[in-house]
């Protein structure tokens, strides 16, 4: 099964407070999005990450963190993806590191990107297309102007957990029902 | 001086009638964008192309264009850039090869892309976003979605020529 997540910001003491998150300490933050990852992902399912996996960490941490993660994973870059430049940084751990990536073996296709864009590859024909970056802010103005195929997966708005596919189509049909209804 | 383009689709002959462009023929058009790209463009420019360079056509057809440019070149790998996979195309004719770029050596950055982005990086401070793929054929900013800050580089909107960093500015400022 593959999995998709986004803007977990490991290491970063203020996103608790900038995203309202229910954690009273980092400690506590890095638990919960561990075993989060591991409930539903198991070791050959395939985990994309859409970006700001870290931020003020060391590479060392953020090498122990990834460790822990169960599964395949990719890594689509994000506006705090520095510490893959560190050379201390096992970039290895990634099957890949992109800035933008098309997965065409599933159909629909589905365009993975960190920032959410209006009009993506196939759109008008139902491609789906996955972001992050905007955390729980103003997702009523992206859902307004983003066609209904387009979903965050931020762990902000996914209960600080990844979404499978199978989720990700449900989100979808949803949003299409409560257009009708 | 850095310039800016995208969506020329040399080779694509529908682009003429999809897109309504001034041509009419095939031959017409690949010529026409070549001297408009090389009136303004010399030697020592630096062109972005975001993207949808050739269409309908391969390699041997891509590198027989891009001699003809004059600049420093940079591609942004659009949705019809397959030729660069291509081992016989000559990857030399770029600087890089990219999905995505940030030009972070000039205030505001600019964020650099095929398709338009909702948010980009750093929108609410300043930075620019320059897109292109829509072939939409006037500077409307999707009717105003998008943040004025956002610029189609494409040919159908800029008189099938490049565009420099300065009339990208001139367009921002003029929506002000």
């Amino acid at each position: 099964m593959k999995y998709f997540i986004s803007d977990m910001h490991f290491g970063h003491n203020y996103v608790i407070e900038f995203s309202n998150r229910p954690f009273a300490s980092l400690e506590e933050m890095h638990e919960a999005l561990i075993n989060n990852w591991n409930d539903k992902v198991s070791e050959e399912d395939e985990v994309y990450v859409l970006g700001d996996m870290f931020m003020d960490v060391e590479a060392s941490e953020a090498n122990e963190i990834v460790k822990q993660l169960n599964g395949i994973k990719y890594l689509i870059k994000g506006n705090h993806e520095d510490y893959i430049d560190d050379p201390e940084f096992d970039t290895s751990a990634f099957e890949w590191i992109k800035d933008y990536h098309l997965i065409d073996d599933v159909h629909p296709n589905v365009v993975l990107f960190h920032y959410p864009i209006l009009e993506w590859d196939g759109w008008h024909k139902g491609t789906y297309h996955l972001y992050g970056h905007t955390h729980n802010t103003k997702q009523e103005y992206f859902e307004k102007l983003l066609e209904d195929t387009a979903v965050n997966v931020g762990v902000d708005i996914h209960n600080f957990a990844p979404i499978s596919l199978d989720e990700v189509t449900t989100i979808i049909k949803q949003k299409k029902l409560s257009r009708i209804f | 001086m850095i310039y800016f383009t995208s969506d020329l689709h040399f080779y694509h002959k529908n682009a003429i009638k999809y897109c309504n462009r001034p041509y009419s023929s095939l031959e017409e058009m690949n010529k026409g964008l070549i001297a408009n790209w090389n009136a303004k463009v010399s030697m020592d420019d630096e062109v972005y192309v975001l993207g949808d360079l050739v269409l309908d056509a391969g390699a041997k057809e891509a590198n027989d264009i891009l001699r003809q440019l004059n600049g420093k070149k940079y591609l942004i790998r659009g949705n019809h850039d397959e030729y660069v996979d291509d081992p016989t195309f000559d990857v030399a004719a770029f600087e890089w090869i990219k999905d995505y770029h940030v030009i972070r050596d000039v205030y505001p950055n600019i964020v650099l892309f095929h398709y338009p982005i909702l948010e980009w990086e750093g929108w609410y401070k300043g930075n620019y976003h320059l897109y292109g793929h829509t072939h939409e054929d006037e500077h409307n900013g999707f009717n105003g979605q998008l943040k004025h800050t956002a610029v189609n580089v494409g040919v159908d909107a800029n008189n099938y020529a490049p565009i420099s960093l300065d009339e990208v500015k001139a367009i921002i400022k003029h929506r002000e």
